[in-house]
């Protein structure tokens, strides 16, 4: 197994026949893998081969690791994070990625993992320096900045119209807005006035129902069950039960009740729209919202 | 859905139906209260014991030659309900004639293998109530008594608390799980009466949590008394997750 920065301290030839060598095994492995019938074949064949396509494929990531790691220095030397270690696993990532795509015919291996290191890398740093930046804005945002720099040139009182950038970058005017002035991040716990007596998170809105709400709508369901579910008929009160779980079953789809019932899925669409116009007539709305109210 | 209301003015002649908008001076009358544990048309009392046995006796049967491995999520439902509903096989087969009795027959084994399990680990935990014990066996057990194994994860690193807590939690479960099989030979003696059956069925089994097999305290000893959230459990189903079927 060749060492872990052997891609760096090789010749670039011997580095490229390594990879075609190995690219080689891993291929003839997974076509007998493939040839197999798992059906017929011994159990311990399939698993033999399938542990040694590991061992090929793990052999290839550390022959690459050397490519990896000088990726990650590329694309993360802007970045404030010290620590490398995110930035090489997500390198890794991209690696796994590339070796399992990967397609000979298409060139050399290092430039075929060239995209999917950088697309990985590029997403850790953005998770970790940019988190409110999207991952296409964030691979324009070096390019965005160099023209916004180059349209302020010494002048650094001039601010560069996002229209002017877009034009000059070929981007869209909004990119250049999300770029330059991206969403702030602000967390819940901090204060959001000056007296310091109220989170920010005191100020949003909360969507659970109050406890009146969770009693009326208790009231209606019930309403519901008593009222509306009285006017159907068995087979449609078992569509409408199953359909929404009224019995404290998980709820389940039209094809499953469908099977149950030795019916075709459009069946039991017609009945549950049966079913549910019955408990929405008039009548019945109006015993439920009676009974809901409790009168 | 527990109670259902049928009202004796479903029925309205002409005449009422040509003053229905009009105000009424007929006294209300109380609406009579059927309840209705299940999605099925039936007795709508649970299967006792004896009749979960002779249940799955007649799946058996039904199953001749097929291979009882299978089965989907919806045959546990198929299942559980028809036992909650009272439902013989036959029943549950005229008004579902797409259930498949072998698919029935694989859901209940493998129901009542899992529950063995969990009820296996508690009894281990009951009889040796040291944490070793305790946190080997106590994910287990918490699929049908995930309260009470909750309320001894607070002590299980405090052996003296941890054993003191089991003994009363063992007692608890004893008297609750007796209490129940209590209500059980009640519902048994009284199926000839549907009406009474159907109240005693009623504390056994509500779907608002409100019954006897729904007691944090009770050990299901059977797949018939699984309620949806030790069901859940048992089967690893996502319980938090409110989804509509689309």
């Amino acid at each position: 197994m060749a060492g872990a920065d052997s891609s760096m301290a090789m010749a670039p030839d011997d580095f490229v026949d390594g990879n075609s060598a190995l690219f080689q095994r891993r291929r003839e492995l997974q076509r007998q893998l493939a040839e197999l019938d798992e059906e017929i074949a011994d159990q311990r064949t399939v698993n033999r081969l399938r542990r040694q396509v590991e061992d090929v494929t793990s052999e290839i990531v550390q022959f690459n690791l050397g490519l990896v790691r000088s990726y990650c220095r590329r694309f993360t030397a802007n970045s404030s994070r010290e620590d490398s270690a995110d930035f090489e696993a997500a390198g890794l990532l991209g690696l796994m990625r590339a070796i399992d795509s990967f397609d000979p015919s298409q060139g050399r291996f290092g430039h075929w993992a060239f995209k999917p290191i950088q697309r990985e890398v590029l997403r850790a740093v953005r998770d970790a320096d940019h988190p409110n930046v999207n991952l296409g804005d964030f691979e324009r945002r070096p390019e965005i900045l160099r023209a916004f720099r180059h349209l302020q040139g010494d002048d650094d009182r001039y601010t560069p119209s996002h229209a002017e950038v877009a034009a000059v970058v070929g981007a869209t005017i909004d990119q250049v807005r999300r770029v330059l002035n991206p969403p702030r991040l602000e967390s819940v716990d901090q204060m959001a006035s000056e007296q310091h007596d109220a989170t920010l998170g005191d100020t949003i809105e909360s969507h659970t129902p109050g406890p009146e709400s969770v009693v009326v709508s208790t009231m209606m369901l019930s309403a519901l069950r008593t009222h509306g579910l009285a006017a159907l008929d068995s087979r449609e009160l078992f569509v409408i039960v199953r359909r929404f779980g009224l019995d404290g079953e998980p709820p389940e789809k039209l094809a499953g009740i469908g099977e149950t019932l030795g019916l075709s899925r459009e069946a039991v669409r017609q009945i549950e729209a049966k079913a549910v116009a019955k408990i929405q007539h008039p009548m019945v709305l109006r015993k439920v919202q009676r009974h809901g109210r409790g009168s | 859905m527990s109670t259902r209301i049928i009202e004796p003015t479903q029925r309205r002649s002409s005449s009422t139906r040509a003053v229905a908008g009009a105000r009424t001076t007929r006294p209300t009358v109380p609406p009579v209260q059927v309840e209705v544990a299940s999605p099925w048309s039936g007795r709508q009392a649970p299967c006792t014991d004896a009749e979960e046995l002779a249940f799955v006796a007649e799946l058996e049967v039904l199953s001749g030659d097929h291979d009882v491995e299978q089965f989907e999520r919806r045959d546990v439902t198929v299942l559980i309900t028809a036992l909650r509903c009272g439902l013989t096989p036959d029943e549950l087969l005229a008004q579902a004639p797409g259930v498949k009795p072998h698919h029935l027959l694989a859901a209940h084994r493998e129901l009542e293998g899992r529950r063995l399990l969990a009820e296996h680990a508690w009894r281990t935990i009951a009889l040796d109530p040291s944490p070793l014990a305790f946190e080997t066996f106590a994910p287990c057990a918490a699929e049908l008594l995930p309260a009470v194994v909750s309320q001894l994860v607070t002590v299980m690193h405090d052996t003296p608390r941890l054993v003191a807590a089991t003994e009363d939690a063992v007692e608890q479960v004893t008297r609750t799980t007796r209490r129940v099989q209590m209500l059980e030979r009640r519902l048994a003696e009284s199926l000839g009466d549907p009406h009474r059956s159907r109240e005693i069925g009623t504390l056994l089994y509500d779907v608002r949590g409100q019954g006897a097999w729904s007691l944090p305290t009770y050990l299901p000893p059977r797949v018939g008394t699984l309620v949806p959230l030790r069901l859940a459990a048992l089967l690893g189903d996502d319980i938090t997750a409110v989804r509509r079927a689309s």
